[in-house]
């Protein structure tokens, strides 16, 4: 068992990151997950059958890659319909917390006072559904910074005029 | 001699384009040396030895063409308290330093520069999306002179530093103090307890492009077909291989003693106040810096060679713009245990006796690592016996799955992280022990990561980022991870100390 000796605070009294209920993202997220995957599912599915028709590939092979790309496509469906419901992020005093994944599930946890600056980005597939992707940026290396993706515009901007509200960031 | 006025826009010496010129051609040689395999074919070497070198003189040309190019587009000037760069060759990149976001500057000369009496200026920067600059040729006065300026102007700028970066530069005479020279006894030892699996890839492919030459030559000479008569002999001796296996082995050897003296030549540490500047070496004579504010990991590595010598390696990540590799970690290699005490308690003004509270990988994580080792061992196995097609091949792979898994028990009972008020020690290593030292301010953010099985057996991943890369601990208990997570959050957010 764990315990922080010779310590003036009591662990346990400590904030539990684990309990914050996070605010679930746009559902608006889940329909560009669902087109895209329609998208590259039509793509591959199509371009092999295709391909397969015009210069006849080898049984083997053919077999091969569609069993491949079966599995890649029914683990991805696995992971957006399941691991939708748990992407949620989390604003406290202090930091911002932010969680996703089915079958790894990452919970990321960063301090305001961290932050190097703070990006609201919105592709034109995002623009279509009225969403946006907000980056927050550390000088760790890139993984553990965050990027959220699927805020609809009330949400990004409330969690990015906090962050740079919080977070003392240098102009430059 | 003129003094360089670096407030117009100046190109380097003009040496640099033959600097240029060399470094881009080594640099072009070693991508591309897989072209060259095909030379080794006689057959090629008959018919198209023409074309092959009239190509060769061609890219030669073009690269010429290019390094001058590149030299005429790079310039380089001083304006206000910034330092600006246009560089480029088809098309122009612009890059803007202010000089408080200047870390660090270090002046190198590796073989080529030294001939041509030049040397090599690197600025470094850290912090989200700036870059590093490299001017590959400069006089060393002018070298010099821009370094003073930039450090000059610098302490003018901001005056918290002032009192450190002044005085670490107008004292440097007095101040500096080599704390440690490494002597060619010691570096002999560091050479022999290196990890000769370094070498060992290296000397795989050596050797094995030298039996294709060999095979070569000899069917060449005597009009017999080689290939076949080595391929009968290794089906019927096992002992040539176990013959290429010892050769291959004791050439790893070689190859990583040899080329740890090469690079740690005369290392040299010397203080200069709080920090550290380090000097190693024979080809290339690197010159870096050791800032204690941009120091983020403390490495001590050991292992039970080392522990026979006597000697410990310390490797030091500072903040770094770009990603971090082994390559870019500073390495002190040979130190005693009283010299890494030296270097610890200077770095972290801590004690080097700390108390740590401790979380263990679980021995579970055994199954990851020897999951990914058995897919190796399998491949190799097929491998082999699809080549050599002889059943005793198969000794070899059962063999390295022998190793491997006490690899793997060593790496899971080594695997463990401690905290304390201060620090984060983050232990890992097989035949290696490494210490990872963090301070807990230092943290930029903490992530844990579970996968599907981790989240039926409570168990979770703790990774820590900092500004020179992430650490990551295998399979802590849920628990155990957790209180360590949010404990280490507290400590970054109560903290005023800041991480560079």
């Amino acid at each position: 068992m764990l315990n922080f000796e010779n310590q003036t605070l009591d662990i346990d009294e400590l904030p539990r990151f684990e309990d914050v209920d996070g605010h679930p993202i746009d559902t608006a997220y889940l329909k560009v997950l669902r087109l895209m995957f329609i998208f590259w599912f039509i793509l591959s599915f199509g371009g092999l059958f295709i391909l397969n028709y015009l210069v006849d590939l080898p049984a083997i092979a053919f077999i091969t890659i569609l069993g491949f790309l079966i599995l890649i496509f029914a683990f991805s469906f696995v992971e957006i319909e399941k691991g939708f419901p748990r992407r949620k992020f989390g604003i406290r005093q202090k930091d911002v917390i932010f969680q996703q994944g089915y079958f790894i599930f990452k919970q990321t946890l960063l301090p305001y006072k961290r932050i190097q600056h703070v990006e609201l980005k919105q592709g034109p597939l995002f623009k279509a559904f009225d969403i946006y992707t907000l980056k927050v940026f550390t000088a760790g290396s890139s993984s553990g910074d965050l990027s959220i993706a699927g805020l609809n515009k009330a949400d990004a901007d409330k969690l990015k005029a906090q962050i740079l509200n919080a977070a003392d960031i240098d102009e430059n | 001699m003129t003094k360089t006025d670096f407030y117009t826009p100046q190109r380097q010496n003009l040496r640099g384009i033959i600097v240029i010129f060399l470094m881009d051609l080594v640099k072009r040689i070693r991508q591309n040396i897989y072209a060259l395999l095909p030379l080794l074919s006689s057959n090629i070497r008959n018919n198209y030895l023409h074309f092959v070198i009239i190509g060769f003189i061609v890219l030669l040309l073009l690269q010429l063409l290019y390094s001058y190019k590149s030299y005429l587009n790079f310039k380089f000037h001083i304006e206000g308290k910034r330092f600006f760069l246009r560089s480029g060759v088809f098309k122009f990149t612009d890059t803007d330093i202010p000089f408080d976001r200047i870390q660090n500057i270090n002046i190198n000369q590796n073989l080529i520069q030294q001939m041509l009496n030049v040397v090599g200026f690197e600025i470094e920067t850290a912090g989200q999306g700036s870059a590093e600059i490299k001017i590959k040729a400069l006089k060393r006065q002018d070298a010099v002179a821009l370094k003073q300026i930039l450090l000059k102007n610098k302490t003018e700028e901001s005056p918290e530093v002032t009192s450190e970066e002044g005085s670490a530069e107008s004292t440097r005479e007095k101040s500096s103090e080599v704390i440690f020279k490494l002597e060619i006894g010691r570096l002999f030892k560091v050479g022999l307890s290196a990890n000769y699996l370094k070498g060992f890839g290296l000397v795989f492919v050596f050797i094995m492009t030298l039996i294709q030459y060999i095979e070569d030559i000899f069917s060449n000479l005597y009009d017999v077909d080689v290939g076949d008569e080595y391929i009968n002999q290794v089906n019927t001796g096992f002992g040539f291989f176990i013959a290429l296996f010892v050769l291959i082995i004791l050439a790893s050897f070689l190859v990583t003693v040899v080329s740890t003296i090469v690079r740690y030549f005369e290392l040299k540490i010397t203080r200069l106040n709080k920090d550290f500047e380090v000097e190693y070496g024979l080809f290339k004579r690197i010159n870096q810096v050791i800032k204690k504010s941009k120091t983020q990991v403390f490495e001590l590595e050991t292992n039970p060679v080392k522990d026979i010598f006597g000697i410990k390696s310390v490797f030091i990540s500072q903040a770094s713009s770009e990603e971090l590799n082994d390559k870019k970690k500073i390495g002190l290699v040979g130190l005693s245990a009283d010299e890494v005490e030296i270097l610890f308690q200077s770095l972290f003004d801590l004690k080097y006796e700390q108390k740590f509270v401790t979380s263990k990988s679980s021995m579970r994580l055994i199954l990851r690592l020897i999951s990914a080792y058995v897919l190796i061992c399998i491949a190799l196995g097929l491998g082999l016996f699809f080549w050599i097609g002889n059943f005793s091949v198969l000794a070899l792979p059962t063999l390295l799955m022998g190793i491997l898994i006490f690899v793997a028990y060593k790496k899971v009972q080594k695997s463990h992280i401690g905290v304390n008020e201060n620090l984060i020690k983050i232990n890992s290593g097989s035949i290696n022990t490494n210490s990872k030292f963090i301070a807990t301010h230092k943290i930029q953010s903490l992530a844990l990561k579970r996968n599907v099985f981790q989240q039926r057996n409570q168990h979770a991943d703790l990774i820590i980022y900092t500004a020179s890369g992430s650490e990551r601990i295998n399979y802590l208990k849920l628990e155990e991870a957790l209180k360590i997570i949010n404990y280490l959050n507290f400590k970054v957010e109560s903290s005023h100390l800041s991480w560079i």
